[in-house]
Order: C-alpha cells, then structure tokens, then sequence
C-alpha cells in the first residue's frame, strides 16, 4: 500500500485536483497512519476557519435552511459529494486574472480585462487537461519570471509565461527543448506583447526530450545564439 | 438554550434519525463559522449565503453517511461547506479573494461589539499566521480560502511544484508548533 503522507498538506487544504483528491480519502478509510496525520494537519487548518473576521449571517438564514430541509428533496441540489464534486477548469484562468489584477490595480481597462478573462479561460482549459509539466524560472537578469511548460497527454505542448516582458527591439523570445544529450532543439519563437501572463506553442513534441529553456535570439531559425532567458530544472 | 446540549456525536445521530430540531441546533452552533468560511472564501454575501444552505441541505440529507472516525462533526460540516463554496468559486472567474487583510478591511464594514470581541478573541491565531514568512502564508491562504490547485499555485506564484507543496508543509508545521502555545 502506498501512503498519501505526500500529499496531505495539499489534501487539508484543499488544493488536489478533486479526482486527486478522491484518491487520498479513499486511502484514508483503510490507513489508520495517514488518517492520525490528516486529522493533526486538518485541526491546524481549523484554525484558519477561527481567524476569519466576517459579518454574521442573515437572520433569516435559519428558518430558510430549516423550511428548506422541511420539504421533500427538491431538485437542482446535488448529491452529497465524498469530498469533492467537479473538476475545476476556470481555476488558472481567475488566477491569471487576480495576477492581472494584483499587477495594474484600477487603471486596468474594462475591455482589456475582458479580453484578458477570455484567454485565461482557455488557458484554464488547456492547464486542466492531466499531463506533464516543466517549471522554467528567469537567470540572471532575468529573475522573477517564468513559465510553466504543459504538455497534456494527446495535445500539443505549450507554455504559460508569467512576468514576461516585451522583447528588445530586434529580438524574439525562443523556446528550445533539449534532450538528454545535450542537443538543443527550437521550438517556436515570439515577441511578448502586452499583459502580465500569455500562453505560446511550443511548436514541437516534447516526448524524448527532459529539459526546456527560453532564450533571445535575433533570427527566427538556426541554432543557439542569444543568451538564456530561464530554463527548467533538469529531472 | 435547552436543558441539555447534545453533543456533537448525539447531534449528529438526531440529524441521521431526520429530526429537524437537531439541524437548528447543529445551525446555532457552527452557522456562523459555516458562514464566515463561505464569506471568507467567495467575498459575497448572498453567495456565501447560498452555499451555507446548500451546505446545511446536504449535511441534513447526507447525515445518514457521516463517520465519527473519519472527523468530527464541525470538520464534516465545515468541509461541505468548504467544497461547496470552492466549487462556486472555480466556476467563476471575475473574482477571486485578496489576502487575508482584504478580509479584515471588508468585515470591518458590519463591525457589532460582538464582532470585536470576536476578532479579538482570535486575534491569536492571526498573530500566529503573521508570523509566517509570506510565502508561506500565501500560499496557504491561496489554496484555502482562494481554492486554489497545486498546478495553479505553481503558475500563479511563479514556483515548481514541489516549493509549493513544501511551503504549505513547512507553512502548516510551524502554524501546529504556534497554535500549541495559543491559549
Ligand atoms: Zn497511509
């Protein structure tokens, strides 16, 4: 039997995929060890629920659940999930948002946040998919930023940048994969435009490859030239 | 209120048994915390309001499947309610909860002398969560109250999957360690 110890943190506070999540609760009805742990983590995370500062619920509150409960099942409300209900799809694309958001405060304008809501959505459709994925962070002075590499089974890769800003007059961002021996393979290359958060192709398949890297280059083929950008780790 | 409070166990074997009294008592006496994690976690007071409904439905039809040694009944509850509210939340994508000071700002609006007394009372487990680098805050927070994935969390902040698994562990510890000594 393997343990869920690994992912509990992530199971008390709420933060597995829901199919995912299943899987640890399922565990934790035969596993006496990992149940004694979940439950340690889960009255820490009660604490959380004693920090909120909120106004208290309506009055009325009351006597509609109770009216409520008085009357055979009505339909429209679910079944009593396990622990979970549906896959999350939008989550990435609010998150994207909040980034947006957190990023340029009030100036943001309306039709930009609405174009920006439209792609994050996709994204989050796309991100939601399993598959694997490579984190590539920013060097040297290109620190802070980043891109997380999604290659969902069956569909082409891509990445999703974040922090990314324009290239420099002249340049194009590229992305390369790079297999285990060391030979760097282009992918597609791109400007960066507006916006805290995009998505590009990787415009390759990634299978046979373990690293991945951006770089800036001044010629959209040929090989390596430019300096790194940010690259993965390699696994 | 009654000559005897119930426990929780008794209260949950009422609900089981569908005697409507025991869900009054079981509202009276984690609705509001219901209340305040659906607030906390959509920022709207109908929605929040809703989902504690939802909840509250749930729990009064699902009584029959709850499991003492699976959790207690305030963590059983407390988890319809965090699931429900998470799921409205993932299903929208205009909004999604600031850090927790945004909260504070917000309840300070329907601030009652009960109110203070509250916060208050837990300013402790706030000093507790102060204390975390903020990294490690956020990114609790961001899963707990924003509903947040490993997957996304790992875009969001910019980290691999792994720094974010390991803040929320080291995260959590350090908040177990802190709560020990938090009257
Ligand atoms: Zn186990």
């Amino acid at each position: 039997m393997s343990h869920a110890i690994d992912d509990l943190e992530l199971y008390v506070l709420g933060a597995l995929p829901r199919d995912a999540e299943r899987v640890v609760a399922d565990h934790l009805t035969v596993c006496v060890e990992c149940l004694t742990e979940a439950r340690a983590l889960e009255s820490t995370v009660w604490a959380l629920q004693d920090a909120l500062p909120a106004p208290p619920p309506p009055a009325a509150l009351r006597d509609r659940i109770l009216a409520a409960a008085d009357r055979p099942a009505a339909a429209g409300l679910p079944a009593l999930p396990g622990r979970h209900v549906s896959a999350s799809t939008y989550a990435l694309a609010a998150a994207v948002l909040a980034l947006a958001v957190l990023s340029v405060g009030a100036l943001r304008q309306v039709d930009t946040l609405r174009a920006e809501i439209d792609e994050s959505r996709a994204i989050g459709l796309r991100v939601s998919q399993p598959g694997k994925t490579w984190y590539m962070s920013g060097i040297d002075r290109w620190q802070g930023i980043g891109g997380m590499l999604y290659a969902p089974q069956g569909s082409p890769a891509f990445v999703v940048f974040h922090d990314l800003a324009p290239a420099p007059q002249g340049q194009i961002y590229t992305i390369w994969l790079v297999d285990a021996e060391g030979r760097w393979v282009r992918g597609s290359s791109f400007a960066a435009g507006e916006g805290r958060v995009r998505m590009v192709d990787v415009g390759v398949p990634v299978a046979g490859f373990d690293r991945c890297a951006v770089t800036l280059e001044t010629r959209a083929e040929g090989k390596r030239e430019g300096p790194i950008v940010m690259q993965s780790r390699f696994y | 209120m009654i000559e005897q409070e119930p426990t929780d166990d008794g209260l949950m074997a009422e609900l089981a048994a569908q005697r409507l009294p025991a869900l009054g008592t079981l509202y009276d006496r984690y609705g509001r915390l219901a209340y305040a994690l659906a607030y906390r976690i959509l920022g709207e007071a109908q929605a929040a309001e809703d989902v504690v409904h939802d909840a509250f439905l749930l729990a009064w039809r699902g009584a029959g499947s709850y499991r003492r040694e699976r959790g207690n009944a305030r963590g059983w509850l407390l988890s319809i309610v965090h699931h429900r509210a998470v799921d409205v939340l993932r299903r929208k994508t205009a909004f999604r909860p600031a850090p927790l000071e945004a909260a504070e700002l917000r309840a300070g609006d329907a601030d009652t002398a009960e109110e203070a007394a509250r916060n208050v009372e837990h300013q402790g487990v706030r000093r507790v969560l102060e204390t975390l680098p903020e990294a490690q805050r956020r990114t609790i927070e961001l899963a707990y109250f924003g509903g947040y994935t490993q997957v996304e969390l790992a875009a969001l902040m910019g980290v691999p999957l792994g720094t974010v698994k390991g803040r929320m562990r080291i995260g959590l510890q350090k908040m177990r360690r802190a709560l020990e000594h938090v009257p």
